[in-house]
C-alpha cells in the first residue's frame, strides 16, 4: 500500500496562522490558508491531469469526503449525479482559482514532486517521496532561507468534509493467474514473499512510503525512527477504492483508467458548469456500469 | 600445357547433373515465388496477421485474461455514443488538418531554400533532419520540459523579456494544450517534408526555369508553372504518407498530456490505447483503431487516384 498525505511547508503554514501541529481540519479552512498562500506566491499543488497517481488519489477521497459517490453499496445503482458530488464540484472550482497552482492541468505525477522541492508550492497531496528525497540530499534542496527543505516538511491527511474523511492509498497486488498450470508453487511463492522475515527487508527499506496491508504493520519499531513519518502508520485506514461505496469492480476500474471522475473536476475548472460536468461524468459511468 | 592436362582431368558433360532444388529453381515462377517469400512473410507476420487479429478482436467482447465471445458490431455502436470517442475524432481530424498544412508550407519552404547554393549546404541540409532523426520519445520529453507549467524556458524567456506577465499555461489550456501538441508535430515533421520535397525539387531541370526567366516569367509564376506542377506527384505522395502517420499519430501526446486536460488532446491511438491495453478491454480497444482504417482508406484511394491522374496528363 502506497500512502498518500499532503506534505506541507511548516514554516509557510505557521505564517499564515497554522502553528505545527495545527493544519486545516476542513476543506473549507485549506482553502482559506491556500488562498492566504496564493496571494504570497505559495500556491497549493495538485494534479488534474491524466496521469495514474496523483490525480485520482486526490479526486476520489474529496468526491466521497463530500458525501459523492459513483455508485451504491450494491455496486449498480449508479448516484454520481448527487447535490453533495454537484457542490463538490462547485467548491472544487472556486477553490482551484483561490488557492492552486493553475498549473496543476498539466501535471504529470512527478510535476508536483518537483514544484514543492522547488519551493514553488505550499502543499501537496503524494506519497512519501517528496520528504524522503528531500531528506536524502539535504544539500541539494534547500528553503529560501538556507536551511535544508526536509527539516521545514510535515505531512497531514486530507482534510474532513461533510461527510467523513477519506483517502485513497495505492494498493500494490499480486496475482496468480488462473491460466497459471502450477498453482501450488505460485501460492507458496506468494507466501513466501509476503512472510514476515522477507517482507520485513522489504518494508524497512520503504521507511515508511510503503506500508503493509494489515494492522500489525502499525506496531512496527520502524514507526519510532522518523515522526515526520507517522502519518503515513494508521493512513491506510481511511483508505477506500475506487468504486466506493460499491466494490471495486471492473466498472470501476474503467471508470479510474479513463479519469472520468478526475476529468469531472477538470472539466468544471475548464469553465463548464458544475451541474454539466457531473451530468458528464454520470452518463459515462451509467454506461460504463451498464456494460 | 597446364591448361590441358585440366581439361583432360575434366570432361566435358553435355547435361550437367542438377538436383531437384535447381530444377525447381529453373522455372522462373517458382524463383520469383522464392525471391518474394521473406517478404510476404514478414507482411504477413508484422502486417497482415495483426490488422486480422485486429478485426477479429473488434468484433468480440474480449478483455485482458478473457478471450470473449462473438458480439457483432456492438462496439463499434459502443463507440457512436461514446463522448470521448467523439471528442478523440475530432482531435484527430483538426490535428491531422492543421499540422499537414504547416508542415507542407514550411516544408516546401524550406526545401525551396535549400536547394539553392550556399555555402556549408551538405552540413546545413544534414541538421534540418535532426528533428526528424531524434528519437521522438526523447525529443518530446524536452518539449514537456519547454512547456512545463512551472518551469517552462518559453514563458522564462517571455517573462524576463517582458513580453507576458502571467505565465502560459501551454499544457493546461484544453486549447492551448492542442496547439502546444501540434506546435511538437509540426517541429517534427518539417523536415520529412523538406528532405523529399528537396529531393523532388532536384530532380526538376533548372533549364526549365531559366527559360521561362528568359521569357520574362516572374519568380513567383515560375515557381506557380513550373516548380509546383512538376513537384505535385512527390508532394502527393509525401503528403499522403505524413497524413497517415499524423492521424495514426501516438507518442507525441502520450508523453506530452496523456491525452489531458480532461481529454482535450485525445487522439485516436491514444484513447486506443488507454481504453484497450490501460483499461484492458481490448476488444473496444481494437475498434477505436480500427475506427481510423476506413478514414485513411479514402485518403488513400482519392489521392493515388489523383497521383495517376497527374501521372498520365
Amino acid at each position: 500500500m502506497l500512502g498518500a498525505q499532503l506534505a506541507y511547508r511548516k514554516s509557510w503554514f505557521a505564517e499564515v496562522g497554522y502553528d505545527a501541529p495545527k493544519f486545516p481540519q476542513t476543506w473549507e479552512e485549506y482553502r482559506e490558508a491556500g488562498k492566504k498562500l496564493k496571494a504570497k506566491g505559495r500556491p497549493l499543488g495538485q494534479t488534474v491531469g491524466h496521469s495514474f497517481g496523483d490525480p485520482p488519489t486526490y479526486a476520489y477521497p474529496y468526491l466521497w469526503s463530500w458525501g459523492g459517490k459513483e455508485v451504491e453499496a450494491d455496486g449498480k445503482t449508479v448516484v454520481l449525479n448527487s447535490k453533495a458530488t454537484v457542490d463538490s464540484v462547485k467548491f472544487a472550482v472556486g477553490f482551484w482559482n483561490d488557492a492552486y497552482d493553475e498549473g496543476g492541468l498539466a501535471w504529470d505525477d512527478s510535476s508536483n514532486n518537483r514544484a514543492f522541492l522547488a519551493g514553488t508550492i505550499s502543499s501537496t497531496l503524494n506519497g512519501a517521496s517528496i520528504y524522503l528525497e528531500a531528506k536524502r540530499k539535504p544539500q541539494v534542496y534547500l528553503t529560501e532561507t538556507g536551511t535544508p527543505l526536509w527539516q521545514d516538511i510535515l505531512h497531514a491527511p486530507l482534510p474532513k468534509g461533510t461527510a467523513g474523511q477519506f483517502g485513497y492509498h495505492l494498493p500494490m497486488s499480486n496475482m496468480l493467474m488462473k491460466y497459471v498450470k502450477d498453482q501450488k508453487a505460485g501460492k507458496e511463492f506468494l507466501r513466501w514473499i509476503t512472510s514476515k522475515p522477507v517482507y520485513q527487508a522489504w518494508f524497512d527499506s520503504q521507511q515508511g512510503y510503503s506500508v503493509g496491508a494489515t494492522t500489525v504493520w502499525e506496531q512496527d519499531k520502524l514507526w519510532g525512527n522518523d515522526p515526520v513519518m507517522l502519518p503515513f502508520r494508521t493512513a491506510a485506514r481511511a483508505g477506500r477504492f475506487p468504486g466506493y461505496a460499491g466494490p471495486a469492480n471492473r466498472g470501476a476500474a474503467e471508470v479510474l483508467s479513463k479519469y472520468i471522475v478526475v476529468d469531472m473536476t477538470a472539466k468544471a475548472i475548464q469553465g463548464m458548469p458544475a451541474e454539466d460536468a457531473v451530468k458528464w461524468a454520470h452518463d459515462e459511468v451509467a454506461r460504463i456500469y451498464a456494460a | 600445357m597446364a591448361v590441358d592436362s585440366v581439361a583432360a582431368a575434366r570432361p566435358y558433360v553435355a547435361a550437367p547433373r542438377r538436383g531437384p532444388v535447381t530444377r525447381v529453381l529453373e522455372n522462373e515462377h517458382w524463383f520469383a515465388f522464392f525471391l518474394l517469400l521473406p517478404t510476404a512473410v514478414l507482411l504477413s507476420l508484422f502486417i497482415a496477421y495483426p490488422f486480422i487479429k485486429g478485426v477479429l478482436l473488434a468484433v468480440t467482447d474480449a478483455k485482458v485474461g478473457v478471450p470473449g465471445n462473438f458480439v457483432g458490431l456492438q462496439n463499434f455502436a459502443v463507440l457512436m455514443n461514446d463522448s470521448i470517442f467523439r471528442i478523440a475524432v475530432w482531435n484527430t481530424i483538426v490535428y491531422t488538418a492543421v499540422t499537414t498544412i504547416f508542415k507542407l508550407a514550411l516544408g516546401l519552404w524550406l526545401a525551396l531554400l535549400l536547394n539553392r547554393h550556399f555555402r556549408a549546404k551538405a552540413l546545413t541540409r544534414a541538421f534540418v533532419l535532426l528533428p526528424f532523426i531524434i528519437p521522438t520519445v526523447l525529443s518530446t520529453f524536452a518539449w514537456k520540459w519547454m512547456f512545463d507549467p512551472t518551469f517552462s524556458v518559453i514563458n522564462w524567456t517571455l517573462f524576463h523579456l517582458g513580453i507576458i506577465r502571467a505565465r502560459i499555461n501551454w499544457l493546461g489550456d484544453p486549447g492551448l494544450a492542442l496547439i502546444s501538441v501540434m506546435i511538437v508535430n509540426v517541429w517534427r515533421g518539417v523536415p520529412f517534408y523538406a528532405i523529399s520535397l528537396l529531393a523532388g525539387l532536384q530532380t526538376i531541370s533548372p533549364e526549365l526555369a531559366e527559360a521561362a526567366a528568359i521569357d520574362g516569367a516572374r519568380p513567383w509564376q515560375r515557381f506557380r508553372y513550373i516548380t509546383w506542377p512538376l513537384l505535385l506527384p512527390v508532394t502527393m505522395v509525401v503528403v499522403l504518407f505524413s497524413v497517415i502517420q499524423t492521424f495514426a499519430d501516438f507518442q507525441l501526446v502520450y508523453v506530452l498530456t496523456g491525452g489531458g486536460p480532461a481529454n482535450a488532446t485525445q487522439l485516436f491511438a491514444t484513447y486506443a490505447y488507454q481504453i484497450g491495453v490501460g483499461t484492458g478491454l481490448l476488444s473496444e480497444g481494437a475498434a477505436i483503431s480500427l475506427a481510423m482504417f476506413p478514414v485513411l482508406l479514402v485518403v488513400v484511394v482519392v489521392q493515388l487516384l489523383y497521383i495517376r491522374r497527374v501521372e498520365t496528363h
